[in-house]
């Protein structure tokens, strides 16, 4: 404290966070809302919203209820995509797409919608306004996966749009190979789908340019005699789908058994190899939209091989062998005519299971990992690495011993120490409690990382510059620094303890690049919107009203935009609804006048059984506006009535000295000002007066734009005059 | 790159900001420095196909190779190894058939090669006969999906290779690359034959396939850029204590503007702009079929084969019901140099080749040709026959080494042609330099006087014409 003519003047109060605590530090205000901080260091009024989508000539895009927004660079950086979900259908912002008619989508274009939308995935999405999470994305490098809330999965990689792995098995494929006739020698194999070298009279022989058929186990010596033939055998199938992104369906059924009798030669000299049979596959299921293969799988002979399992049949015609990625590059082709011999299945399918419709999914550890599936919310299922949409049997874990429904995902990296010893991790959460999936030399495994420390909201997450997270749990917001979780808004409480439980898990975050925020939309006061942003900035806590978030991210480019869909409170209503980017401002939209609002903390709280007189306010601002700030004096913690209100001595320019405003200055003239000048920084002496008051707080407030650097007080101490009863 | 989104929107009674005037500024600059990406041009932006440069999508070279294989004298079959014919050697690897490669350098680039070329059997087919396998080659890596045959008979006993003694073949692929030096080629191989055992190689050993008329196209579908440099716009921030006049606010405006209207190419960033931006490559496009449904036959006594790069005595490939594969077009004027060429696709499905007479010699009926040729019509009005692109076909049996008589297949064959269609090339054909038209056009080589006449009927059939603007 310093001492001037018998008064105190406080030191330079900076009000950067605010708290909600009765008693604070002077320094901390007790509300700080729709400001931000800027490089220079100073706290200025929010700006913006501006549409991301301009006004083409006939209104605005018609947006529907927004529930999703995501932003990606796609194929190598050349595609720049921004997709959104409106209503009931997932958009794609074509900026070259400048449609005008009304009523139209502007330059967004169709990826999901209903039949007849002419969208690239044809789906009948809810547009659920109750309580759900947000649309999910998530950037894989080669696409982005699009979990609608309700809706089937789709991945897009830029270009093409497809369901997200397979939901079915095909059908089992149909075998074809020899009958028999009779019982014995030469009625057996005579019918049928006889195809080998030597036939019986209704088979087809092989020439001899082909070589022989290769399917049945031979034995040169067959019971007593010296006679070589095949042994009898049974062969089943199955069919597996690939698609474009080179997802594998479920294996279908195994077909039906094949068998083959036991034959002998009927001349002894004969080699075995002419008994043997080519068989044929039928039935072969095309596969859904996207398929580009289909992949055949056999077994070796059941009867005389000793293995039971299912292999892959390797391609026709030596095109690609073992590598190619299907036994039949194509969607269309339904039979396949098999002469592999067991000798040359190697290969074991991989065995996924059906993609579940799913809530949540998280890009970690090199897969994708989805969970909170319709039938078993407490599910978390990994992919195959780099086959997004392919999820194998047997890799299901529940995270929560307890089978409690997942609720947040988040990638972590490692910082050292702890449960990510060695790499990174998932994070998987619980409303109640919060895990870690790790991979480890017995594979990936979940580790309890909190008992009692859950999530509330999945799209609440995000890293913060230092490397932590930051998320949103039912009690306030925490911060996880691969070490331990620390609670990190105690400060704000009693506004915490405001959010409408039942809307928390709609909750959105993302943090923003150039203000160094992690901003959090949360529904306050009961709303069903997220009407209230909560900003930290790893110090303290702010608040904005600009928009009503639905979804938020930041562009993935050197914009680092950060984007909403949702509302803009205070626009004009046909454009409520919509994309929106933040603290930006174009010359063809004015969102309505915002008032910005800083409150100090009770002054000094510590100190309210000393009374004490505030005389003089010095407000450090810098130049904004020709306008005013009105300040407000409360005392004795009673926001009923304010002492004194003025909206005068604020000025929010320096006439005297300040550099040329904008609407009165003519460009060219001979005298000062009319010269350049930087905006300056300025002091503004506000009388105040509050006699003996226990504690006091000010309220600086204006719809007008306000750049402030700090206040100081004077303030008449009054000795002894606390009266304590 | 994207929508860029001022930070500022200065207003009356605002100070005025000159360092959040440069921030706007500068924001548009630094798009403009590299940035602009395919949302920052509107649909359609660039119309006209001549404001791009020749290169600017395409470019597309060809080589071709002319051979007269004597068709139409009475000898039976072709004559072996006429000149320019490529013959395939006795050995089962893979060799580069001559005057059918191309090389290219290329940024990331998708390639389109198309081979079309034609087949025949050197000599008379016997049963030690054996056929080739053609493919098409990138880099030394033979292209598995390009194969006419395969590289195996595993699976099917006709599989290996092709055996006919005159077909007319086309192989085609597309194939994205990395940047740099790429080599296409046709290759070819002989297989063994039935008993699986080696072909002969030693000297004086009977060859057994051969190449003659052949052309390969190779189209460079994004093609690298030339290194363009451009000095990219000239922004001068506002500083403090600058006069605000009309030169210190028109500065920034005016070097922003110029560059808005002068572009150069830094400042885009490379594959924005596509189809949605760009006029089509295509000056000309024509398609046309005929047939579905129904088939039309055609006799040597009509359309005797003429000769060698003759226009005389062909017959336009109808339908008989006065639809001709033909496609006519407003004359392209091949001598611009944003007319890179005329790409030709054509297939006629023939369903039957024989000769009229009855009990007739393996050799006879084998003796039966259909020839198939591009015509392309002049600015005149006049067509010519482009020679490299004729092929043929002859009639065939079920079993070469039976008879007499020989059992006649129903062919069922394809005939596919693809050339390109250059100012040289209708120079050569005796063209001036204006094309408007292309046509497929038969005749038949009677080489048999057993067969007294030959017909062909052709069942359907398609012609497309591509007018491309690219580089070379």
């Amino acid at each position: 404290m310093g001492v001037d003519t018998g008064r105190y003047r406080t030191e330079l109060l900076p009000l950067r966070v605010e708290s909600g605590k009765l008693v604070t530090p002077a320094s901390v205000a007790g509300r700080i809302e729709n400001f931000e901080t800027t490089p220079e260091g100073t706290l200025v009024s929010v700006r913006g919203p501006a549409p991301y989508v301009p006004d083409y000539g006939a209104g605005f895009p018609a947006y529907g209820n927004m529930h999703g927004v995501f932003h990606a660079l796609l194929i190598g950086g050349v595609r720049d995509v921004l997709l959104v979900q409106s209503g009931a259908e997932v958009w794609v912002q074509q900026g070259w797409n400048q449609a005008t008619a009304v009523g139209s989508a502007g330059s967004w274009d169709r990826l999901i919608g209903a039949p007849g939308t002419m969208a690239q995935v044809i789906q009948e999405l809810p547009d659920h306004v109750g309580p759900q999470f947000p649309c999910q994305f998530e950037s894989t490098g080669t696409g982005i996966v699009i979990v609608p809330q309700g809706g089937r999965a789709v991945f897009y990689d830029g270009i093409v749009a497809l369901p997200l792995g397979y939901e079915r098995a095909p059908d089992a494929p149909k075998p074809q190979g020899p009958e028999s006739s009779g019982t014995t020698n030469p009625t057996v194999n005579d019918t049928g789908y006889e195809v080998r070298r030597i036939v019986t009279a209704g088979g087809v022989p092989l020439p001899e340019t082909f070589g022989y058929g290769r399917l049945g186990t031979v034995q040169s010596q067959m019971g007593g005699s010296n006679e070589s033939g095949v042994l009898r055998g049974r062969w089943q199938g199955a069919l597996q789908w690939i698609d474009h992104f080179g997802n594998l369906s479920p294996l279908s059924q195994r077909s039906a058994s094949l068998h083959v009798a036991q034959q002998a030669h009927a001349a002894a000299a004969d080699v075995p190899e002419t008994l043997t049979f080519e068989f044929a596959w039928e039935n072969l299921e095309n596969g859904p939209t996207g398929t580009v293969g289909k992949v055949l799988c056999r077994t070796k002979d059941l009867v005389n091989s000793g293995t039971s399992d299912l292999f892959e049949v390797p391609p026709n015609i030596g095109a690609g062998g073992l590598s190619s990625f299907a036994t039949i590059p194509d969607n269309v082709s339904r039979v396949f005519p098999d002469n592999i011999p067991d000798v040359w299945l190697v290969t074991r399918p991989p065995e996924p299971i059906p993609v579940p419709q799913f809530k949540l999914c998280r890009l970690a550890l090199g897969r994708l990992w989805i969970a909170n599936t319709r039938d078993d919310p407490g599910l978390l299922i990994p992919s195959m690495p780099g086959r997004w949409g392919t999820f194998l049997k047997g890799t299901e874990m529940f995270p929560d011993p307890q089978g409690g429904e997942i609720t947040g995902l988040w990638a972590i990296s490692s910082r050292g120490g702890g449960a990510l010893e060695g790499g990174g991790g998932l994070l998987a959460c619980t409303a109640s409690s919060t895990f870690v999936v790790v991979q480890t030399e017995a594979g990936l495994v979940s580790v309890p990382l909190h008992p009692s420390v859950g999530c509330a909201a999945p799209s609440s997450f995000a890293n913060m510059p230092d490397g932590s997270v930051v998320w949103l749990a039912r009690d306030g917001f925490y911060r996880y620094d691969g070490q331990e979780i620390a609670f990190i808004s105690e400060a704000v409480r009693p506004l915490v303890e405001r959010l409408n439980p039942g809307r928390l898990l709609q909750a959105c975050a993302a943090y923003d690049p150039r203000s160094r925020e992690y901003r959090c939309w949360v529904p306050l006061d009961g709303s069903r919107e997220n009407t209230l942003c909560l900003a930290w900035d790893g110090e303290g806590w702010r608040r904005r009203t600009d928009v009503q978030a639905r979804a938020v991210c930041v562009t993935r480019d050197h914009r680092q935009y950060m984007i909403v869909a949702g509302r803009s409170t205070n626009t004009l209503p046909a454009t409520t609804d919509g994309v929106w980017v933040l603290d930006r401002e174009v010359q063809s939209y004015t969102p309505q006048a915002r008032e910005s609002r800083l409150e100090t903390g009770w002054i000094e709280g510590v100190r309210s059984m000393e009374r004490k007189s505030p005389k003089t306010l010095y407000l450090w601002l810098r130049e904004s506006d020709d306008g005013t700030a009105t300040v407000e004096l409360f005392r004795d913690w009673s926001m009923v009535a304010a002492i004194s209100t003025d909206t005068a001595q604020a000025e929010l320019d320096k006439p005297e000295s300040g550099p040329p405003m904008w609407g009165v200055t003519s460009y060219g003239g001979a005298t000062p000002p009319n010269q350049w000048m930087r905006r300056r920084p300025y002091w503004k002496r506000v009388h105040i007066d509050a006699p003996s008051a226990e504690v006091y707080k000010l309220v600086i407030r204006s719809a007008n734009r306000i750049e402030l650097l700090g206040v100081r007080f004077d303030e008449q101490p009054q000795g002894t005059s606390g009266r304590v009863p | 790159m994207a929508h860029v989104i001022p930070r500022h929107r200065e207003q009356d009674g605002w100070p005025i900001d000159y360092e959040a005037i440069n921030e706007d500024f500068r924001a548009t600059v630094e798009e403009m420095e590299g940035k602009l990406g395919e949302h920052n041009w509107r649909s359609g932006a660039i119309t006209a196909r001549t404001d791009l440069a020749p290169d600017a999508v395409l470019d597309v070279n060809f080589t071709a190779t002319s051979v007269d294989p004597d068709l139409e004298t009475g000898n039976g079959r072709p004559t072996n190894g006429p000149a320019n014919a490529f013959l395939i050697r006795n050995i089962t690897t893979w060799q580069s058939v001559d005057n059918m490669s191309a090389t290219k350098d290329t940024g990331n680039s998708l390639l389109w090669i198309i081979a079309s070329f034609q087949h025949q059997t050197y000599g008379t087919i016997v049963e030690s006969s054996i056929g080739a396998a053609y493919a098409l080659r990138l880099d030394g890596q033979v292209v598995a999906e390009s194969l006419i045959g395969g590289v195996d008979r595993e699976n099917d006993p006709l599989g290996e290779c092709v055996f006919a003694q005159a077909y007319a073949y086309v192989t085609d692929a597309l194939i994205p690359v990395p940047p740099g030096r790429h080599t296409v080629e046709l290759v070819a191989r002989a297989v063994r034959d039935q008993n699986y055992a080696v072909p002969d190689e030693s000297a004086g050993a009977v060859r057994h396939s051969e190449v003659f008329n052949r052309e390969i196209i190779l189209v460079t579908i994004d093609p690298p850029s030339a290194d363009l440099s451009g000095a990219g716009v000239s922004f001068t921030p506002l500083l403090e204590g600058d006069t605000i006049n009309a030169a210190s606010l028109n500065t920034p405006f005016s070097s922003v503007a110029s560059e808005v209207n002068d572009l150069d190419p830094p400042s885009i960033q490379k594959e924005s702009l596509h189809a949605v931006h760009l006029p089509s490559m295509i000056s000309r496009s024509g398609y046309t079929s005929i047939g579905v449904g129904g088939a039309f036959s055609y006799s040597s006594v009509i359309n005797p084969y003429p000769g060698y790069d003759s226009e005389l005595g062909w017959g336009i490939v109808q339908d008989g019901a006065g639809n001709l594969l033909q496609v006519t077009f407003v004359s392209l004027d091949l001598s611009d140099a944003d007319n890179r060429g005329v790409l030709v696709l054509a297939n006629v499905h023939v369903i039957q080749l024989q000769g009229t007479a009855g009990g007739l010699s393996v050799t006879d009926i084998e003796s039966c040709y259909a020839a198939f040729a591009i015509q392309v019509r002049d600015g005149t009005g006049a067509w010519f026959t482009v020679a490299k692109t004729e092929r043929y076909t002859n009639a065939e049996v079920e079993d070469p080494t039976a008879g007499p008589p020989g059992v006649q297949v129903v062919e069922r064959k394809n005939v596919p042609i693809r050339t390109f269609v250059t100012q040289a090339v209708i120079n050569a054909a005796g063209g001036n330099n204006l094309i408007q038209g292309v046509r497929v056009v038969v005749s038949l080589a009677e080489r048999s006087v057993a067969a007294t006449d030959v017909t062909v009927t052709i069942e359907e059939g398609d012609l497309t014409i591509l007018g491309l603007q690219a580089g070379s």
